[in-house]
């Protein structure tokens, strides 16, 4: 319903730049996370949003109004906690209530609204319990529908499912989608767990020391990270460094250890003799009997194997280099340490990231 | 002594050995503690006569002299209403000072707590003293007023009931800033971030949220300076003396200079029955009360 | 979120409130004159040196001290193995004997003066060093027994266990593992024991003797009748005295915590 909008945003504590230089527009009935290690500045800019503090530098805007001198009360902003920051001495109703009450709603609105909230969040009848006599899935769901009451024009979460268990998370997760979906707010999450934030965004900014490393969707941010942060901090990767033995049409000759390995390069420059940096998922990789398979190129040999029932994740010796690779559960059969496989893959599932 | 059979976390059940290690305390407790309650209740029974000395017989003559006797009520009256005062004024006084400490951290945070619970390591006795030369007739604090222009001739604090209040707030505050800290200290900073967040003004915010929060430090702290208050002794004595009288000091009194043991034990017996009450209506309202589902 | 100009400002006012009366007292110790003035000009410690022709200050002092000091060991002791067992120990009476033991507390001092003073009449005991030490136990012990119940009930039981496992028997593993764990706790109760002690005045004149004249009851006796600045200078040299344990004790419980973390 409203688009946010920051520019160059800087925040600093005692020294340390927590927030530097974002600048970051998120597009209206977008659902948007910040997502990236402690310390990354997630929270901090979460925080400046919703205005319990104030930037050092920078603006920011919603629907083209200027945020930075509005105080928090006056924002508009449904906020979910991690802690929820439910009113412990307040019912289910009375918390909820509280936000219409300070909007001067009357009582039979705020009575409707309630319900309404309630049947939205799937919890209908417990308005007059104690926070502290609900589950904290409950919990959670009476704090979304306490900011969502109030009609506001951004609804900012906080890592609002990191302290539930990990079966209620994923439950959690889809709920939040449908509801933000239904009700078609912009939506703002702040959370450390990428997978979280690859399966609830419409788009994602990866933030590291202070900075947005990468905006984009899921699938741009997961195939085509464009920085070796991103490219670690979501999904997992092999990191190999490697010289360049021969460029030709768009692809790179690499060694890996005797072996040849090609990687494409898209329009990054490239020459025979660079040490280049080389990211390929494990996931990309198939992996096959040493014996038998044609148009393979590489030999390796297992170190180790770890059945998980629907996948296997190896850890092969390729090229004198340790590489990672998942492979999914096709025909039952697990290759030992020890025996020689051949792994493949695209070249295009091979990245470069960088030099080294 | 016998080896307790490890079983975490709970309490063991086992033999004889915590008898023997609560048994020093409560033969101790029994002689000094429960017997000279015994004693003082069966003693505002006896008869006294002013030459004799303490009867041998049941009387309730001391009760009733004390309970409807203009003078003594009216220093009952003056007992409870100094206390609630001095109640009164620690809280306003104190809460603010509470909340500082909690926006305070660290070194300074601490350098404060020290300076604020200094008085209780110093003697009341001490402390008293000081206060008799801040509130001499030209003591430090009528020199000030008069400097100030607020007077125009000395305002009598020693002996009297302004000067009892100023000593007693100043022994107590301690306790009502550290009762109300400490219920403070521990709240969740994120409620009052959702109220603001949910269109609530700062003072909106610090009414609705904080301080309800901090009602079980306010209460904790308000019974433990009413009771001493109440109970109080040498700042009274030091204060008021025999001009400004309160009841530990009737007490005192009876039984030191008059002599009446069983009056003096009446007032003792009273004093105590007011604070016990006092406890026992503090404890009924925060477990039944209102507030006992959501704080326990 | 840091306080306000007015907040800060308020805060100090009411620090300088409650420190004034003791900073008071020991500008006037330092005072030449013969009357209670804060001095501004000259500053002397003929007062400081008049204590020491005063010699029943200075037993009244020793009187206090040794008091003190006996009534803290006494009640540091009771009072450990007394919350030792209420926490660690299900029995029946258990409840019961907690809440006598914590109920001085809830006691007015005046009222355990003259319990005091009815049962030492009683036993012949009365203005004997033994009677106030008697007296003066009952009200130090609950405070040590509230300390100590919060220590042990703080405290992480499996380290015993572990000690246990690793064979140390119950006696070795109270005196190298759970004793000193608890003993910030245990010094903290018996600063607090020694001050309740050393400072009483209330329960210390019902049951003073001619012979056993603790030194608050000496300073109150004074200031019934003269008013010289001798009570000021022993006043402040008390408050001297008492920060400078204070602050050596910080040091030392500084030093026993981290003895007692490893």
């Amino acid at each position: 319903m409203a688009e946010v909008r920051l520019e160059h945003l800087v925040k600093r504590f005692e020294g340390v730049t927590a927030v530097d230089d974002v600048s970051l527009t998120i597009r209206s009935g977008e659902f948007l996370s910040l997502v990236g290690p402690s310390g990354c500045g997630k929270t901090t800019t979460l925080n400046l949003i919703a205005g319990f503090i104030a930037p050092d530098a920078g603006e920011m805007f919603v629907d083209g109004e200027r945020l930075n001198d509005v105080p928090i009360y006056r924002r508009k902003m449904g906020m979910v906690f991690q802690s929820y920051a439910l009113f412990p001495h307040m019912t289910v109703f009375d918390n909820i209530a509280f936000g219409l009450r300070m909007q001067k709603a009357s009582e039979g609105t705020v009575r409707r609204e309630i319900g309404r909230a309630l049947e939205l969040v799937r919890l209908p009848g417990v308005e007059q319990r104690y926070p502290r006599q609900l589950s904290g899935g409950q919990q959670q769901r009476i704090a979304l529908a306490r900011a969502l009451v109030i009609n506001p024009r951004v609804l900012l979460l906080d890592e609002p499912l990191s302290n539930l268990d990990a079966k209620l998370r994923k439950e959690m997760r889809i709920e939040l989608r449908d509801i933000q979906k239904a009700v078609g707010i912009t939506a703002i999450f702040v959370t450390h767990d990428q997978e979280e934030a690859l399966s609830l965004s419409d788009r994602l900014a990866v933030m590291h020391r202070g900075r947005i490393e990468q905006v984009g969707t899921p699938i741009e941010i997961y195939e085509t990270p464009r920085t070796e942060f991103v490219n670690s901090f979501i999904g997992e990767t092999n990191l190999l460094t490697l010289r360049v033995l021969d460029v030709r049409r768009g692809e790179a000759e690499l060694d890996l250890g005797g072996a040849r390995m090609l990687v494409s390069l898209g329009d990054a420059a490239v020459q025979r003799g660079d040490l280049i940096k080389v990211s390929i998922r494990p996931e990309k990789i198939g992996i096959s009997a040493a014996a038998g398979a044609a148009g393979l190129w590489l030999e390796a040999t297992v170190e180790h194997a770890v059945f998980v029932g629907n996948m296997t994740y190896y850890r092969v010796k390729v090229g004198g280099q340790l590489m990672a690779v998942l492979s999914q559960n096709l025909d039952a059969h697990t290759f030992p340490p020890g025996a020689p496989v051949r792994l493949g893959f695209q070249s295009d599932a091979c990245r470069l990231v960088g030099r080294a | 002594m016998q080896e307790p059979k490890p079983r975490p976390p709970r309490r063991i059940s086992a033999g004889w050995a915590p008898y023997l290690l609560v048994g020093p305390v409560s033969a101790w407790f029994a002689i000094f503690f429960v017997v000279p309650l015994i004693l003082l209740v069966v003693m505002s029974f006896r008869g006294y006569v002013p030459t004799k000395g303490i009867t041998d017989t049941f009387t309730l003559a001391h009760y009733s002299k004390f309970l409807t006797d203009a003078f003594y009520l009216g220093i009952l009256w003056r007992t409870l209403k100094l206390a609630l005062l001095v109640t009164a004024i620690s809280l306003l006084l104190g809460y603010p000072e509470a909340y500082y400490l909690t926006l305070v951290t660290g070194k300074r945070k601490a350098v404060f707590l020290a300076l604020i619970l200094s008085p209780l390591f110093v003697s009341a006795v001490i402390r008293t003293f000081g206060w008799m030369i801040v509130l001499a007739p030209h003591g430090l604090l009528n020199t000030l007023l008069d400097r100030l222009g607020l007077i125009d001739s000395p305002v009598k604090f020693m002996y009297s009931e302004k000067g009892i209040v100023i000593g007693l707030v100043h022994v107590l505050m301690p306790y009502m800033v550290l009762s109300i800290y400490s219920s403070l200290i521990n709240r969740n900073r994120d409620l009052e971030r959702a109220a603001q967040s949910l269109g609530a003004h700062p003072v909106t915010t610090f009414l609705k949220v904080t301080l309800p929060l901090s009602l079980p430090g306010i209460l904790a702290g308000t019974l433990i300076v009413l009771t001493l208050s109440v109970s109080a002794f040498v700042t009274p004595a030091m204060l008021g003396g025999t001009r400004v009288r309160v009841i530990p000091f009737v007490t005192y009194e009876q039984f030191m200079v008059l002599l009446n043991w069983p009056f003096g034990s009446v007032a003792a017996v009273v004093l105590l029955a007011i604070v016990v009450t006092a406890v026992m209506l503090y404890h009924r309202w925060l477990e039944r009360g209102k507030w006992a589902e959501v704080f326990r | 979120m840091r306080p306000s100009r007015w907040l800060s400002l308020y805060h100090y006012a009411l620090v300088g409130f409650l420190i004034a009366p003791v900073v008071i007292v020991v500008l006037v110790s330092f005072t030449p004159k013969t009357f209670l003035e804060v001095p501004l000009t000259a500053f002397s410690f003929r007062w400081y040196r008049a204590i020491l022709a005063h010699p029943e200050f200075i037993g009244s002092f020793f009187n206090s001290l040794y008091l003190a000091l006996t009534v803290c060991a006494i009640a540091a002791t009771l009072g450990t193995f007394a919350a030792f067992a209420l926490a660690r120990y299900r029995f029946p009476g258990r409840a019961a004997l907690n809440a006598l033991f914590l109920s001085p507390l809830m006691v007015p001092t005046v009222v355990m003066g003259v319990g005091a003073l009815q049962i030492l009449a009683r036993l012949h005991m009365a203005g004997t060093f033994a009677g106030m030490v008697m007296a003066h136990v009952v009200m130090t012990v609950p405070y040590m027994i509230r300390t100590m119940l919060a220590s042990f009930a703080g405290f992480d039981r499996s380290l015993e266990l572990a000690s246990m496992s690793l064979g140390a028997n119950w006696s070795k593993t109270f005196r190298r593992i759970t004793l000193p764990l608890v003993s910030p706790g245990l010094l903290a109760g018996a600063i607090f024991c020694f001050i309740v002690s050393f400072d009483d005045l209330t329960v210390a004149l019902f049951v003073t003797g001619p012979r056993m004249v603790t030194l608050p009851i000496r300073i109150y006796a004074h200031i019934e009748y003269y008013t010289d600045p001798i009570v000021a200078a022993i006043s402040a040299s008390i408050v001297g005295m008492t920060t400078l344990v204070i602050i050596v004790m910080e040091k030392l419980v500084g030093l026993n915590r981290i003895l007692g973390s490893r």
